[in-house]
């Protein structure tokens, strides 16, 4: 998919070193919110959705240059925002020494920490069950529930076939109707 | 659950008598999952063929797409209104700042040391071996030597460390012997396709110089 015009003319601001920070500037008001919302539904926590979001736009700035304009700008940011966040999640994990479920217990006990928690409100049982699944599998299921991805678009972010991630959001959704149903 | 019919069981007898193998796998389907499969089935077909995210999720779950898809998640109030201009203070600190100097972990150095004493051992070695070769040169005494070593212990050695070259240099440069290297063509090309024993017996049969 090509880039859209309005990307381009961002680009093109960004390109000139005159105007540089100020194309810069524009992509970031662009993007942030919903590059902060997909990283704070996987790591939960404000403060860390916070450092993760700023990590991406940094590292953003420094390849940006290298950015090749066949690709959708939205698609890439994604790409490395959804990496940052495995990254961090990778981090943390191996900062506690915990296994896998402990960073899970750790991040549903972030969601309890939430002034407006509220166990027994369905939006945050779902919370909870997205939380029970596998990191990928949360990934798929969020860029598809809440972004309404595409799954052409996703298998670009992601790396990974439209039916694996079919196959991947079925199961996510099955898992979380059985959380909800049993929990 | 499937039986096997009697003339499997019969086969299987006749294959292997008095084995008596179970009919059944010790597998159990859950309750009720063949009646369930064909909505399963046909779900997940009406899931593939929606066309949008809202017809897939209430093929896949009408739980879920009944419920209010609002994350209950919420960002500090104004966050949004200064971000830009915060990471790019951000990057302009991070370009202003100096590379720091590089940092040569201790380890790698320690490990340099390590490598720097094993190679000054080796090479100490290497010269006390070469000094009593150049003292203890007499022939005699490097055959009274080699002498001593049993047979076997030449065999085993040469089994576990030589290759085609070393036996190629070996009977090129041993003297004495090269009615040996006319005679090993003809056992064989290929001293790894000899048994043990026939090295053996051949070590035994054959004079060798003292």
């Amino acid at each position: 998919m090509a880039l859209t015009q309005d990307d381009r003319a961002l680009l093109a601001l960004y390109r000139l070193p005159d105007t540089r920070e100020r194309g810069f500037t524009a992509i970031i008001q662009k993007y942030q919110e919903r590059l902060y919302w997909h990283i704070r539904r996987l790591v939960i926590d404000h403060e860390d959705a916070n450092d993760v979001l700023q990590n991406v736009f940094i590292k953003v700035w420094k390849n940006l240059e290298g950015f090749r304009e066949d690709a959708q700008l939205f698609t890439w940011l994604y790409k490395i925002a959804t990496n940052e966040c495995l990254t961090f999640l990778e981090q943390q994990k191996r900062k506690s020494s915990v296994s896998l479920s402990d960073i899970e217990t750790g991040l549903s006990n972030k969601l309890r920490a939430d002034s407006q928690f509220d166990a027994n409100k369905l939006e945050w049982k779902l919370q909870k069950a997205i939380l029970s699944l596998p990191e990928k599998q949360r990934v798929v299921f969020n860029l598809r529930y809440y972004d309404e991805m595409p799954y052409e678009e996703m298998s670009r972010v992601l790396e990974t076939s439209e039916g694996a991630l079919k196959a991947s959001y079925h199961h996510a959704v099955k898992k979380i109707e059985e959380f909800i149903r049993n929990g | 659950m499937m039986n096997k019919g009697n003339d499997i069981a019969k086969e299987l007898e006749e294959i292997v008598p008095g084995l008596h193998l179970p009919p059944t796998p010790p597998f159990e389907v859950p309750a009720g999952y063949f009646n369930q499969l064909p909505e399963q089935v046909l779900q997940r077909i009406r899931s593939l063929e929606a066309e949008t995210v809202e017809e897939e999720l209430s093929a896949l779950s009408p739980l879920l797409s009944a419920a209010p898809r609002q994350l209950p998640l919420s960002a500090p109030e104004g966050y949004f209104d200064g971000l830009s201009t915060r990471i790019m203070a951000g990057i302009s600190q991070e370009q202003d700042t100096p590379a720091p100097a590089r940092v040569v972990p201790i380890r790698s150095r320690r490990r340099y040391r390590l490598w720097a004493v094993a190679a000054s051992l080796l090479a100490l070695l290497g010269l006390s071996t070469l000094f009593l070769l150049r003292n203890n040169n007499g022939a005699g005494s490097f055959e009274a030597q080699l002498a001593g070593v049993p047979d076997q212990a030449i065999l085993e050695y040469l089994q576990s460390h030589s290759d085609a070259f070393d036996r190629e240099a070996i009977l090129a440069n041993v003297s004495g012997v090269e009615d040996v290297a006319d005679e090993l063509p003809k056992i064989s090309t290929n001293l790894d396709d000899l048994p043990a024993e026939e090295i053996q017996q051949y070590l035994e049969s054959a004079e060798w110089p003292n």
